[in-house]
Parts: C-alpha cells; structure tokens; sequence
C-alpha cells in the first residue's frame, strides 16, 4: 500500500517538478553587434560588443539608477550602471562561449564597460580577450547568449557579426540555432549530462547566436 | 513500513525530482529581476515547456509592443489587456508563480475543486497588488535613494519563499501527528465521532423510514473543509502572494515613468486573471487526481492510509519547493 502512496506521490513530484523546470523566458532584449579584430599574427586581439537594450528594460535602469530624479542619466550614474552591469555579467563569463574544436576558453574579466542612454534605450560598450590565444585558423566559433534566460541578445542580421583582420581565406556566417532542434538532436545526451548534473548543462554552446570562422 | 519510513521517502522522492536546483532569482544583468527557473531537463516535457517559452517570449514582446504603442495613441489599452492576459496564461505556466506549491498544497489538504480555483485567483491577485505596491514605493519613495527596486524585490522574493518552506513546515508536522479523527471514522457507524464538523444529524422517531440514514462514514469534502483549513488556505496565498512577477515589474516601471498608470496597472491586472486560470487549471489536476486515486483504492484502512501518504508528501513538497527557492535566492545575494 504504502508502495502505491510512493509511486503515487513520486508520479505527482515529477510532473510538479518537471512543471517547475519550464524555460523562464527573457524579460530583456538587446540588439547587438560583434566585432572580432584579428592581430597580423592571426591570433584573436579583441572581441568589441554593442547592447542596445529595449525601451522598457531601460526605464527599469532609470528607475533605479537616476539617482537625481531628473528623468536624465548623467555620466556618474552611468558609471554606476556599467559597473553593476560587469560585475553581474562576470559570474556569467559576460555570457560568451568562445569554442575551439569543441572546447570552450574563457573570457579575461571586463574592465572597460561604457554606458550611454540615447532616446530612452540602455547602451552599452565593451570588449572582451579570450583568456588563452586563439588562433583564427583553428575554426573557432564565437557565441553570445545568456545562460539564464533572462537576457535575449539579438543579432538583427549577419551585418551585425564583422571579422577584421583575418587573413583572406577565412570566411565567416552568423549561426542562430533553432531551439527545438538543438533540444532534439542532443536529446540523449542532454538527458543523461542532467541526471549526472543538473547545473553543469551548458545551454550557451547549444543555443547562443554565434559567429562561425573557417580557414581554408 | 512504519509512517515515518513512508514520510521519509516521500520527502526523499521529493527533493530528488525537484533537485534540478533553482537558478539565482537575481538577474544576470544585475539590474532587475528573474524568475527562479529550474533549467530545463532534456526530458519528455521540455518540447511541451520550450513551446510554452517561445509563446511567454512572443506574447511578452507585443505586450510590451502595445505598451509603447498606447503611448502615442490611448486606444491601444484594449489591445494591451488582451496581450496582456494571454501572456498571464502562458507564463503561469512557466517558472514561478506558486503553481507548483497551490497544487502541493491542495495535495496536503483540500478536496474542493473550488476552493483550489479560489485560492489560485486570490494569490494571483496579491502578486498584481504586491507588484503596484512594489513599483509604487519605489518609484514615490526609493527613487533617488540608494535602496534599488531590485534589492526590495529579492528581499519579498526571499520572504515568501522562507513562508512557503515555514508553511511547508507547519503542514507536514500537521499531517504526520497522529490524528484521532480517522481512528474514529474507521471505527465505523458509531454517531457520536465528536462532532466538530457541522452537518445537522436529524432525528427522527421509531418506525420512521429515512432514505439518508445509514449514510457513508467517510467524511465528505464540505465536512473537512473546516474554519482551520480556511486559515491554513490563506497561509499558503499570502506566501505565494508576496512574490511579485518580474514581467508585471518591468511592464509597470516602464508604464509608470512615461505617466500611463491606468495602463500599467490593467495590463497587470489582466495577467493576474490569466495567471489565475493556468493555476486554477494545474491545482484542479491535482484534486481531480487525488481523489480518483482516493476513490480507486476503494475504503477502510488502506484508502485512509493512502489518503495520509498523499498529504503527507504534498505537505512534504510545499516545504522542498520553498527551501530549493529560497536557496536559490539566498546564493543569489
């Protein structure tokens, strides 16, 4: 009996907990540009990345961060904003996926983050350094995308990925992965990495927006 | 197995299944805030729930669309609600919003599908009036301070899940006293079982004939729906209540600074009606399968046993679900 009163229990968990598993979806978005700059010896120099956040994320930053109530952002109070805003983004590799061969190198921490306001949208500016070089050559791949959720960062077309300085037999497209897809085709994996951990999926590399470099 | 032993593994079947863990409620960006998500598990629902966020996603943009929109022009309101509480369907649906612990709480203790349906519209309607309260103090009274809306929202976000484990809490220690009551219903057709439920018992004189006597000893749904379990039902509202809906802040700030209140606060109440209807749905689930699975076990001893272990791992669950949240926002600070 008290059997059926566990399995009974273990059927009503499940559907409640996979009921709590749900994507949350993005309550911010961002437009944004990359442009990855290649030094003459073919290693990558600088990823530099533009985020101009949408209307209504924005009045949440003015809200909170107009600290004179002018309904005007001044440069401190944008200095504050990008300093909240790296710190945040730095627990979360400033959300980039470089990958190598499948590998992923991390980003050196951020230390020049600009914010601007401009017809009420959040902008900002800053760059990146792969932490180990990276050679162009080596097909890599360059994504960005928030691991939480709860930031959509948008690549409104391929103009909007630029590679500079690469030598002329690279060639580069911009890869938006189609969700669904990529649920389907890592399907068994996806099911047997969460059950061995659950925190260690790594939802960048299957779903971030990403420049692909090849070298001929 | 004895009770405890039963208890245990429940509590254990719990935390496995809900062990995905909560992600930080705080947002990656630093600056407002997330939902608590669990991250998606690869099993058989995640098409069903990545569906669910595609639909959140796109019906979120064109609320926020008509938002700006009513801007310019005061008769994009209607187009505004409606968006607005097709998106309270969805993303009720989604992470947060109590279901998961109205539905364990109507496991723990309710029979009455509609009181489910009660109690998931009035906790839908605190988080809309705890987010205007919210955006409110903070657009009249922090702003300018060094007090951020995010901060207030992470501390009511911990302060209802710490309620939701503490209220987890109380309900299991409830449940797993003994309880005298099913001693007395299981010792069948005697009349005077104290009678703290109130159905009139009729007297009648000898040699009457009475259709309703010898009537079913299990107690029925409007007997166990005592005063004390209204009490209880309000606990677990205002601990789910507490917690306002990231979507309702972000759309509210944005409504309050470019002076469309009335707006704003429709647009929030519509996806508190939506919100409410999801829940509803999810808790009425619940009842409906607890009560086939009470009904197909048949009566006396083991239905009654069967009946304690549900309610035993729903109460369980409620406290799972609300340490695993707060845990989540306590490593988020």
């Amino acid at each position: 009996m008290i059997r059926i009163a566990a399995f009974a229990f273990s059927c009503v968990a499940g559907f409640l907990g996979f009921a709590a598993s749900a994507l949350a979806h993005p309550h911010v978005f961002a437009d944004a540009r990359l442009e990855v700059d290649v030094a003459p010896d073919g290693t990558v120099e600088v990823m530099r990345h533009v985020w101009r956040f949408d209307e209504v994320f924005s009045s949440t930053v003015m809200l909170e961060f107009d600290s004179d109530t002018d309904n005007k952002m001044e440069v401190p109070e944008l200095e504050e904003v990008a300093s909240v805003v790296t710190e945040s983004l730095a627990e979360f590799n400033y959300f980039q996926t470089i990958l190598v061969g499948g590998k992923s190198i991390d980003v050196e921490p951020v230390t020049d983050m600009k914010a601007l306001f401009q017809d009420g949208q959040l902008i900002i500016f800053f760059t990146t350094h792969p932490a180990t070089p990276v050679n162009i050559n080596s097909s890599p791949s360059f994504g960005v995308y928030d691991p939480t959720f709860y930031t959509a960062i948008d690549f409104p077309d391929d103009s909007q990925m630029v590679l500079e300085g690469a030598p002329s037999g690279c060639a580069h497209q911009m890869v938006v992965p189609d969700p669904d897809e990529a649920l389907a085709q890592n399907q068994a994996t996806l099911t047997e990495a969460f059950f061995n951990d659950p925190q260690a999926t790594d939802w960048s590399k299957l779903l971030a927006t990403r420049m692909e470099v090849s070298c001929k | 197995m004895t009770r405890h032993g039963a208890a245990r593994l429940a509590l254990a079947a719990g935390l496995i299944l809900v062990a995905a863990g909560a992600a930080s409620a705080q947002s990656s960006l630093g600056i407002g805030s997330n939902e608590v998500s669990i991250e998606p598990t690869g099993g058989v629902f995640a098409h069903f729930f990545l569906w669910v966020s595609e639909m959140q996603r796109s019906f979120y943009r064109e609320m926020t669309g008509a938002l700006k929109a009513m801007r310019d022009d005061g008769s994009a309101v209607w187009l505004l609600a409606g968006l607005s509480f097709a998106y309270g369907i969805f993303h009720a649906a989604g992470p947060g919003h109590g279901k998961a612990v109205i539905s364990s709480y109507m496991l723990a203790n309710e029979t009455l599908l509609r009181r489910g349906v009660i109690l998931s519209f009035v906790s839908a309607m605190l988080q809309a009036v705890s987010a205007i309260v919210l955006v409110s103090v903070a657009f009249l009274v922090l702003r300018g301070t060094s007090i951020k809306m995010t901060d207030a929202t992470w501390f009511m976000e911990a302060a209802s899940y710490a309620l939701i484990a503490l209220f987890g809490f109380w309900l299991l220690v409830t449940k797993l006293r003994p309880r005298r009551q099913v001693a007395s219903l299981s010792s069948a057709a005697v009349h005077d079982h104290g009678h703290t439920h109130g159905h009139d018992h009729h007297h009648h004189g000898e040699g009457e004939v009475c259709a309703t006597c010898g009537h079913a000893h299990a107690p029925d749904p409007q007997m166990l729906a005592g005063p004390m379990n209204w009490r209880s039902a309000w606990a677990a509202v205002a601990a789910v209540g507490l917690r306002p809906c990231s979507g309702a802040l972000i759309v509210l700030t944005f409504a309050m600074l470019n002076g469309l209140i009335a707006g704003g606060v429709l647009s929030v109440f519509a996806m508190a009606v939506g919100t409410a209807i999801t829940v509803s749905a999810l808790a009425t689930l619940a009842v409906t399968a607890k009560n086939a699975a009470l009904k197909f076990s048949g009566s006396g001893a083991m239905s009654a046993r069967l009946h304690r272990g549900i309610e035993i791992g729903g109460a369980a669950l409620v406290m799972v679900l609300g340490i695993i949240l707060l845990g989540g926002a306590m490593a988020s600070y």
